[in-house]
């Protein structure tokens, strides 16, 4: 009795959080396909006939396609190079015997601890001085170098729950570092890699505020800047808005859609063992 | 094939702590050596310099004729079996055994014969296509033994490669590594921290002890003439029975708690060394099978009476717990920190174990008689702990 009680709590707890989740991607869909006026009568009604116009109008508007475009051109590299030197530091911190390992672990940490906001100005001046604003080269080695960081303390904690054994093995059997990366950490640790990657991209493909000051010209725009000029001052058109947002989410829903069950596992190793 | 010369390596680890004092220790090409101790002897800090996954912080690490101290564990040409198999989750048994030929860009032709070879050999051969997850603590155990064979290298390594099995299994497995050892014939360097495994294993044994070696010799030495205490208290099982004894002026009587053991002249001319104990104290040992009921088979000259405590029939034997009211020698805690104490309660119960006949007349609660011969008693000085012979 006690626990079909507990059970049937758990389970609306659980509804109420799977509603709020998938709330506001409903809103987005259905008011993407209502008309402007019909919104603003009613925000949170449902619509009574369907209509497209507003993603011909989010097209015509801005220049959608191109922007997302531009994210990929960015997020894609980026991703693959802060994933890939985020494992290769995780794994010299845990099974690498190196001298003031630690110290310079720590000192990352302290990094990933600073505020993006901070670094936000120094980086603008930077960018400004040497003339690499709007040029996708400097803006995928700054987000890669921005992201390390977190991965490396992410990956950090994965591979730890690789026994040390296993690498002494492959050390014994004649397995170089670079070897032993490549042939045991990596297969063993991808669950975990898998996971990094793509929190990053989440990362770089919701930032706004880095993407502002590196790439502002309308050539090198990313999406969400591009998205950000449909919210007005004091005109916004929401169902296009919403139209836009709905899009841009698109590829991040894809990729978790894509890779859900790898996710979770990186997301649940080490703490489960 | 090669041979590991040990010469007076030593290890102290950053934070100062000593593990492992001038280890001296050679095995010999072809043979079994098996280092045995209670937990944080050394044993496996010393495997592991030999390995080369720790440094040598001084001293001289020789394989074969090369001095190997800088050598990675590559170039050593050495294949270890680790206690909790190491064996490399995402790939096949037969990827698992084919790894280290693969990085030595052996042909995929011979590979895949040495592979089958060893699969051969372990009753692998069935299993090559299964994932290590999927296999049983015994299967696991022998493809980390297919790991190490297929090589050829020129030394073996082990450490505990048994002890995560059930008794059972361990007991098939001793003479199963024994086997295959033999028959590749490497200089094996063999850690345990169990002694009846080093006895039944072991070509030699060495015995450490808080980093330090405290004897290296075969198994039935060590059982028969142990260097010190240490050794004495820690190989054998039942342990031997160690009390403290006083020596008459004249030599001839052992006096063990109340009792006096008349022991004639036979004692110090059996073992000259006794004669600067006269008057003085020392550690008498006796094996539990050396404790036989007092009888016409068993006439000795001294006899000890001691209160049974209880029996345990074995069937083909039957072990005697026994207390007499001489003060036992041995540590509470033998096994976990190596300290060896005169336990001296105030009121002197020495416990002690006899392995005697099935059949003989003992009954727990009553008193027995024990014949005692001064020839296969052991002595050691109960300060430095040394054998007396």
């Amino acid at each position: 009795m006690q626990s079909r009680l507990s059970r049937g709590l758990v389970f609306v707890v659980l509804c109420l959080i799977g509603v709020t989740t998938v709330y506001p991607l409903l809103f987005m869909a259905l008011n993407s396909m209502r008309s402007t006026q019909a919104f603003e009568l009613n925000p949170f009604g449902l619509p009574t006939h369907l209509s497209l116009s507003s993603y011909s109008a989010l097209f015509s508007t801005v220049p959608f396609f191109q922007s997302i475009l531009h994210s990929l051109f960015v997020v894609v590299p980026a991703v693959i190079l802060a994933t890939f030197a985020s494992s290769l530091a995780a794994f010299v911190f845990t099974k690498v015997p190196i001298k003031m390992g630690n110290v310079l672990f720590w000192t990352m940490l302290m990094i990933m601890f600073m505020p993006g906001i901070v670094v936000l100005l120094p980086l603008y001046v930077e960018v400004a001085r040497t003339g690499l604003s709007n040029n996708f080269a400097p803006a995928i080695l700054i987000y890669t170098a921005i992201n390390i960081p977190y991965g490396t303390y992410l990956l950090r904690s994965n591979f730890r729950s690789i026994p040390d054994s296993v690498v002494e093995a492959a050390r014994v059997d004649g397995a170089s570092w670079y070897k032993i990366y490549l042939r045991v950490i990596l297969p063993i640790g991808k669950p975990g890699i898998i996971t990094v990657g793509i929190l990053t991209f989440l990362n770089i493909w919701n930032d706004l505020f880095i993407s502002l000051v590196l790439l502002h010209a309308p050539n090198t725009e990313m999406v969400t800047p591009t998205l950000a000029q449909l919210s007005g001052k004091y005109t916004s058109n929401i169902p296009v808005l919403m139209a836009g947002l709905l899009l841009g989410a698109l590829p991040t829903l894809i990729l978790y859609f894509a890779t859900a069950r790898v996710f979770i596992r990186g997301m649940l190793s080490g703490a489960v063992r | 094939m090669a041979s590991i010369s040990i010469e007076e390596v030593s290890k102290v680890y950053p934070n100062g702590f000593n593990a492992v004092r001038d280890l001296s220790l050679n095995v010999a090409e072809g043979e079994f050596m098996v280092m045995v101790g209670p937990s944080g002897c050394g044993k496996t800090t010393a495997l592991r310099m030999v390995a080369g996954l720790e440094e040598i912080t001084s001293g001289t690490l020789r394989i074969g004729d090369r001095v190997a101290n800088q050598l990675t564990s590559k170039e050593r040409d050495v294949a270890m079996v680790f206690q909790n198999y190491a064996l490399y989750p995402h790939m096949s048994v037969a990827e698992n055994i084919a790894f280290g030929l693969s990085l030595r860009k052996t042909p995929k032709v011979e590979i895949k014969q040495k592979v089958a070879e060893a699969a051969e050999i372990l009753g692998l051969t069935s299993l090559l296509d299964q994932k290590p997850g999927l296999l049983s603590g015994g299967q696991r155990q022998r493809v980390a033994m297919g790991r190490a064979i297929v090589r050829d290298p020129s030394i073996f390594l082990m450490d505990e490669p048994l002890s995560n099995l059930d008794a059972k299994l361990r007991v098939q497995m001793r003479t199963e590594v024994r086997r295959i050892q033999r028959r590749i014939g490497v200089a094996t360097l063999y850690v345990t921290h169990d002694q009846t495994e080093a006895m039944t294993m072991g070509d030699r044994v060495a015995v450490m002890r808080a980093g330090v070696l405290q004897q290296c010799d075969q198994p039935q030495v060590l059982y028969n003439q142990p260097a010190n205490l240490f050794v004495a208290a820690f190989i054998g099982s039942p342990a031997m029975n160690l009390f403290d004894a006083t020596l008459s002026e004249d030599g001839t009587t052992l006096r063990l708690g109340s009792q006096d053991l008349a022991m004639g002249e036979q004692l110090i001319q059996l073992r000259p060394g006794l004669a600067a104990y006269r008057g003085r104290r020392l550690v008498v040992g006796l094996r539990a099978e050396d404790l036989p009921v007092y009888g016409n088979e068993n006439a000795a000259q001294a006899v000890l009476k001691a209160h049974v405590e209880t029996t345990e029939n074995l069937g083909s034997e039957l072990l005697v717990h026994f207390s007499i009211d001489a003060a036992r020698v041995g540590g509470e805690n033998l096994g976990d920190t190596g300290e060896l104490e005169i336990v001296a309660a105030i009121d002197i119960i020495g416990e002690g174990v006899a392995r005697v006949e099935p059949r003989a007349p003992v009954r727990a609660g009553e008193d027995a008689l024990f014949a005692v011969f001064p020839e296969r008693l052991h002595f050691f000085d109960p300060e430095s702990q040394i054998a007396v012979s």
